[in-house]
């Protein structure tokens, strides 16, 4: 049975009757009806906490019984209700409103509004914000210093960008004088990216506070997420953002580090900007001025352009949105209106407007087997599950407008997957942005209601491209977006869960993708079967060898000189290649591709790692995406899938609008999915424990009786006929080969076959099957032994088992029929396993293989070779 | 199989098509060429099969990895497949010297089996024209590699780069390498096709050059690389389509037969082979490939006779006596070799 609740250890929820305070206890979980919502409708500027006392926890616990179940629906209690809950020390308020004026120099300059609600159950004293963009004010920063001044692969030599507070007051109070840059991970002077000013006094549990804000930028070349590149523009971390205070930890508000992202409270935006005003255009159908460019939320009104700029305003969430309950909420009775916690812009004179609207019915109609097993997974009716139709935006590059769709139908397959698996997208618009040429390091990134993609022209969508990276951007709208962990620290909990579900969709709706190889920037299908021999050794450094002679006067352009007669242009190297000929087709399955990214770095750190904490960008990147995906899918395999779907569903809806921590995913899948797996996130997630399981087989004839045998209490030769040698003679079977065994064994059979004709009864065989582990984690097994007359057995190797020993010998009966193979988890979802090349065994041996690989790197050879000769003649 | 390859119909139907004709009549020298270059290329596929066969052992289902390599495989033997790949590389480079010495020697054997005016068994004639041309011809190919390396430069290096990135796209120069501060990515591919294009178009005159140069050097039995590729570029420029149509018409053969017949026909090989594994696929698959092999060697041939017959026609004799029509064989003094004779010289080194 699924039941939802609340972290134990300290409870306090908000209320708007009056204060509850009282000590913090723990309290027993309650269930979501006892909840009650939250008052505070859009910009709601007062809030008053409610602590947990003892009566009222028993009040709330007996109601819970009664409460039913936590993924079971409840009826919608309060419209219209926006903010989250129930607190867990970390869930305070930001309601931003944002005004802004930016110039043809990229010269930005802001006013804030900020209203605060402290819901962290504690007194604040300061306030800390970041200041994201001076991350690229210098190479110092902590940013680039980490990034060795690469951003990219770039060298950032130029393009510097910075941000200044210029003015602060907090309730009318001027607080200016005691801004400080903080360095809380590292000292480093030159690092600009975090400050802090004291408030004139603290901020009390449940108070409201309003702060104004002033601040300059000067918007940087976009080298990393966010800056300008022509008059592309695509501003993320563009305004000082206030960290998230947490119960018992304070302020986390970290240095803008290489591998960190985003972590914010939760509230609306309220953002009217100032651009210029070729921004704006007028659209030919409907003649009326339209805004190049998108952002978080829904434009308000229409552009207004004066005097060569246009204006636009924001809200996010839309009004529409804020009046909408989000049924995810609902669905846990906390009935919650859409809130995001961060906002992001862009605009582009050249962009190419592509809308179209999601629609749930049609997907569902197309995938209909899916809806189908979510609502059994998770035990609700059909309608209980659907979801809201959305507006998409697809933001084109002019070339590459013809795949407009292709962006649009990969958003919707995000949109239509992730929220039949962890609940609705909420609001009513989201939009896609294909960066522009040059400024490809804003791509694939996620913002609330607006993401990065990131394509070329040429691409085909067999190849995944650009669908991968917008289902994944789009996906981030669930891991991130509503689920908005602390990205800082546990990066893996929205990469890696939308790394594995990102794989899991493209395998749906896409299929397998396809390989391809590139010529002179158009594709070709297929790969390579062996690589083409180098060119280098027809290379002349003329420039190096006349330098030499002429010494240090040799001008720059004249040692610059290569002859490289070889180094083929795109056209020319397909014609050397002839792919058509002499490649091979490559597909991939995406989900077995997270096992291939995470084989590249399996046990360097563990999963469960403070993101800018690794060894290097390898672990991290390793960790937090690819690792992560292999592992859920792994967990997926341990406790079902339909376990693991509720499980991460359950995670998913409890933290909707809040932020979670590893330990909060941990305990919410147990509780949910009803699986003790707290062993596996222990060796898995904070461990680095590692699978790899492998099978022997050995099989031959039960042998004659040979030697003497106790008859009537005398030792007498059984037969007098002539004894036989024995055909099998078992060989070591510590050291002996798995693949000569197999050989011996079919010779062994072939002479018996002979025999036979003459024995009055074959002997049965006899089996030597043993299973071993060689990783670190134990995992129940299921092995499967198929014998050549169409009867399989399944075996299963337990946990326990394999505490005691690391192999197991699988007591099979002899019998007559002889094993066709042995398979290892034969529903492959061991995805964590590390070489599954030894996984199965088969009796009758692959020969074809060889033969094949062996034609195509002959063909691909013998035609690279004709090649070279027709340089010669 | 006799041919009196003297009977070259100079104005007579098309020359690709002649030159495919008689080339494709002398089994002997292009088979003996693709055999040649099949055992080069035997060298390392035998080790990879000789790999993939240790690697399958029993440990995949009959088929399973036949038709491609799935992730998975990939993944496990990465390490191996890397290794394997990186003494592929090694050998290759080797071998690919090789088979340009090959060419060189080709080119002299199918040169001297076009000229001599004879008939009869044809090899031994192409070893001996490959040996006594191989030297000059490799300042042949030298020299072109050369030419080549000049227009690469000019193509891809500075030339291109402060003339057309930076004098004509204002690109600057700390940008040469990524080209970002162009307007779009449609603008960087089209200057891209225009040097690519521009290198392939370059790299084909360059070695209809080499043909022809060394044509003219057999023509005329000279021994001045130089002299005879400046005459020969001259006679190109002079007589442009006559001398490369030719050429050209081979080329659109070749890419003919194999991109468009045997490309097809891999690919529906390779189609059935997945559907259906068996041998007689991949044995299909790689006689598609020593067809195509094959052919190609042919249409080299065809390249020198086709060049022949345009060189009798815009390259004026020379004013020495022909020593060939004197005694029968270019190059100079020699016992007469005829191999309907059983003469006992062997080939004149």
């Amino acid at each position: 049975m699924l039941t939802d609740g609340i972290p134990a250890g300290q409870f306090v929820f908000g209320g708007t009757g009056g204060d509850f305070s009282g000590e913090w206890k723990s309290c027993p979980r309650i269930p979501p009806q006892a909840r009650g919502g939250l008052v505070g409708a859009g910009g709601a500027t007062h809030h008053t906490s409610m602590r947990c006392s003892p009566l009222l926890c028993s009040i709330l616990l007996a109601a819970s019984v009664a409460g039913g179940t936590a993924l079971a629906a409840a009826p919608a209690q309060q419209a219209g209700a926006a903010d989250p809950a129930p607190l867990d020390g970390r869930s305070s308020r930001s309601d931003y409103v944002l005004r802004a004026r930016l110039d043809e120099s990229k010269l930005l300059e802001g006013e804030m509004e900020l209203t605060w609600t402290n819901r962290s159950g504690e007194p604040v004293q300061d306030l800390w914000f970041h200041l994201h963009l001076n991350a690229y004010a210098n190479n110092l920063s902590t940013h680039l210093y980490e990034s060795r001044g690469l951003l990219g692969g770039v060298k950032k030599e130029s393009g510097w960008g910075y941000q200044e507070v210029t003015g602060i007051s907090v309730d009318g109070a001027d607080v200016l004088p005691t801004l400080q840059f903080r360095h809380p991970d590292e000292e480093r002077d030159a690092d600009r990216t975090v400050i802090s000013v004291d408030l004139p006094a603290p901020v009390a549990p449940g108070e409201t506070i309003r702060v104004d804000l002033e601040w300059r930028s000067q918007v940087p070349r976009v080298r990393r997420r966010t800056g300008h590149h022509g008059d592309f523009l695509l501003m993320s971390h563009w305004f000082p953002k206030l960290g998230v205070y947490e119960a018992g930890r304070g302020w986390n508000c970290h240095q803008f580090h290489m591998n960190t992202e985003f972590y914010a409270d939760y509230g609306t935006y309220d953002v009217t900007l100032d651009l210029p005003g070729k921004y704006a255009a007028l659209d030919d159908e409907t003649k009326k001025i339209v805004f190049k460019g998108a952002a978080t939320g829904e434009l308000v009104e229409a552009p207004k352009v004066s005097g060569g700029r246009v204006q636009v305003r924001f809200m996010a969430p839309s009004e529409a949105d804020r009046g909408y309950v989000d049924p995810v909420t609902q669905s846990s009775g906390t009935q919650l209106s859409p809130l995001v916690h961060g906002f992001a812009w862009t605009a582009d004179p050249d962009f190419y407007v592509y809308e179209k609207r999601f629609e749930f019915a049609q997907w569902a109609e197309e995938h209909h087997s899916e809806v189908q097993a979510a609502a059994i997974a998770f035990q609700r009716p059909l309608e209980e599950i659907q979801l809201r139709d959305v507006d998409v935006t697809v933001l084109m590059q002019p070339e590459r407008a013809a795949q407009a769709e292709r962006h649009f139908d990969a958003t919707c397959a995000a949109l239509f997957f992730y929220g039949l698996w962890w609940g609705e997208y909420p609001y009513s618009h989201i939009t896609c942005v294909d960066p522009a040429w040059g400024a490809s390091a804003a791509g694939g990134m996620e913002y609330p209601g607006i993401f990065t993609a990131g394509t070329r022209m040429f691409t085909e969508q067999a190849m995944h491209r650009p669908e991968g990276v917008t289902v994944h951007e789009a996906g981030h709208q669930f891991w991130y977006g509503l689920v908005g962990n602390n990205e800082y620290e546990a990066a893996w909990l929205d990469e890696g869960f939308n790394s594995y579900t990102d794989s899991e969709v493209l395998f749906r709706h896409y299929g397998l993708r396809r390989g391809a190889t590139w010529y002179a920037g158009l594709p070709e299908w297929g790969v390579a079967p062996a690589p083409a021999p180098s060119m280098d050794l027809f290379d002349v450094p003329l420039g190096s060898y006349v330098g030499r002679l002429v010494g240090k006067q040799t001008p720059d352009w004249l040692r610059g000189i290569q002859l490289q007669p070889l180094r083929l242009s795109g056209f020319h190297k397909w014609w050397r290649d002839q792919p058509r000929l002499t490649f091979v087709e490559q597909h991939d399955d995406t989900r077995w591709t997270d096992r291939s990214g995470y084989l590249r770095s399996p046990d360097v750190d563990p999963i469960d790692t403070v993101a800018f904490r690794h060894l290097d960008r390898p672990s991290y990147s390793t960790n937090s995406y690819p690792r992560t995906a292999a592992a859920l899918r792994t967990l997926a395999g341990v406790v079902g899938r339909d376990a693991f779907l509720r499980g991460m569903r359950g995670y998913s809806e409890r933290w909707r609008y809040r932020h979670p921590y590893p330990e909060d995913f941990y305990a919410a899948f147990v509780e949910f999915s009803g699986a003790d797996v707290d062993w596996y996130f222990e060796d898995v997630f904070r461990g680095n424990a590692t699978v790899d399981y492998s099978v022997r087989v050995r099989q031959d004839r039960e042998p004659e009786f040979l030697g003497l045998a106790r008859v009537d209490g005398e030792w007498v030769e059984p037969s007098d006929e002539p004894v036989e040698e024995p055909q099998d003679e078992e060989p070591d079977s510590s050291e002996e080969d798995p693949q000569a065994s197999v050989e011996d064994e079919a010779a062994g059979d072939g002479s018996e076959d002979e025999d036979a004709e003459d024995s009055p009864a074959p002997r049965a065989r006899r089996f030597d099957v043993v299973v071993q582990r060689k990783g670190t984690l134990r995992l129940p097994l299921t092995v499967q032994v198929n014998f050549d007359d169409e009867t399989a057995e399944t075996f299963t190797w337990t946990r326990e088992a394999q505490a005691e020993s690391t192999w197991w010998r699988i007591p099979i009966p002899s019998r007559e029929a002889a094993i066709a193979s042995v398979i290892l988890d034969p529903d492959r979802v061991y995805y964590l396993d590390g070489d599954m090349s030894d996984n199965q065994w088969y009796a009758a041996p692959d020969s074809l293989a060889p033969m094949r690989w062996g034609e195509r790197v002959w063909t691909r050879y013998a035609h690279l070779f004709q090649w070279a000769s027709t340089l010669g003649g | 199989m006799d041919t009196n390859q003297d009977e070259i119909p100079a104005r007579e139907g098309w020359v690709f098509t002649a030159a495919i004709r008689s080339c494709a009549g002398r089994l002997g020298i292009w088979g003996v060429m693709t055999l040649l270059l099949a055992l080069l290329a035997s060298v390392l596929a035998m080790p990879a099969a000789e790999w993939m066969e240790g690697t399958v052992g029993s440990r995949y289902a009959p088929g399973q990895v036949s038709a491609g390599l799935d992730t998975v495989f990939r993944a496990d033997h990465g390490g191996a497949m890397r290794r394997l790949s990186q003494g592929q590389v090694a050998s290759a480079v080797v071998l690919q010297v090789l088979a340009l010495l090959l060419g060189v020697f080709a080119a002299g054997g199918w040169l001297q089996v076009t000229l001599e005016r004879k008939s009869g068994k044809t090899l031994r004639r192409f070893l001996f024209g490959g040996s006594r041309y191989f030297l000059r011809y490799l300042r042949v190919a030298l020299l072109a590699l050369a030419v080549i390396a000049l227009f690469r430069w000019a193509l891809y290096g500075l030339p291109w780069k402060a003339l057309v990135l930076d004098g004509m796209l204002g690109v600057p120069k700390s940008d040469w390498g990524r080209l970002e501060s162009l307007d779009s990515e449609l603008l960087v591919r089209r200057l891209g096709w225009i040097q690519d294009g521009t290198m392939a178009l370059l790299f084909a005159l360059t070695m209809a050059w080499a043909v022809y140069t060394r044509t003219r050097l057999a023509l005329h039995d000279s021994r001045s690389v130089l002299w005879a590729g400046g005459c020969t570029a001259l006679s190109i420029l002079r007589h442009p389509i006559q001398t490369l149509r030719p050429l050209i018409l081979l080329l659109f053969t070749e890419a003919l037969v194999v991109v468009g017949i045997c490309g097809l026909a891999t690919d529906f090989f390779d189609g059935r082979l997945t559907a259906q594994p068996s041998a007689w696929w991949v044995l299909a698959l790689g006689a598609t490939g020593l067809f195509a092999l094959a052919w190609r060697e042919i249409l080299r041939g065809a390249r020198y006779h086709a060049a022949v017959s345009v060189s009798r026609q815009v390259v004026k004799p020379t004013l020495r006596p022909d020593p060939w029509r004197v005694i029968g064989g270019p190059g100079g003094p020699q016992y007469p070799v005829d191999d309907d004779l059983d003469e006992r010289y062997g080939v004149a080194l």
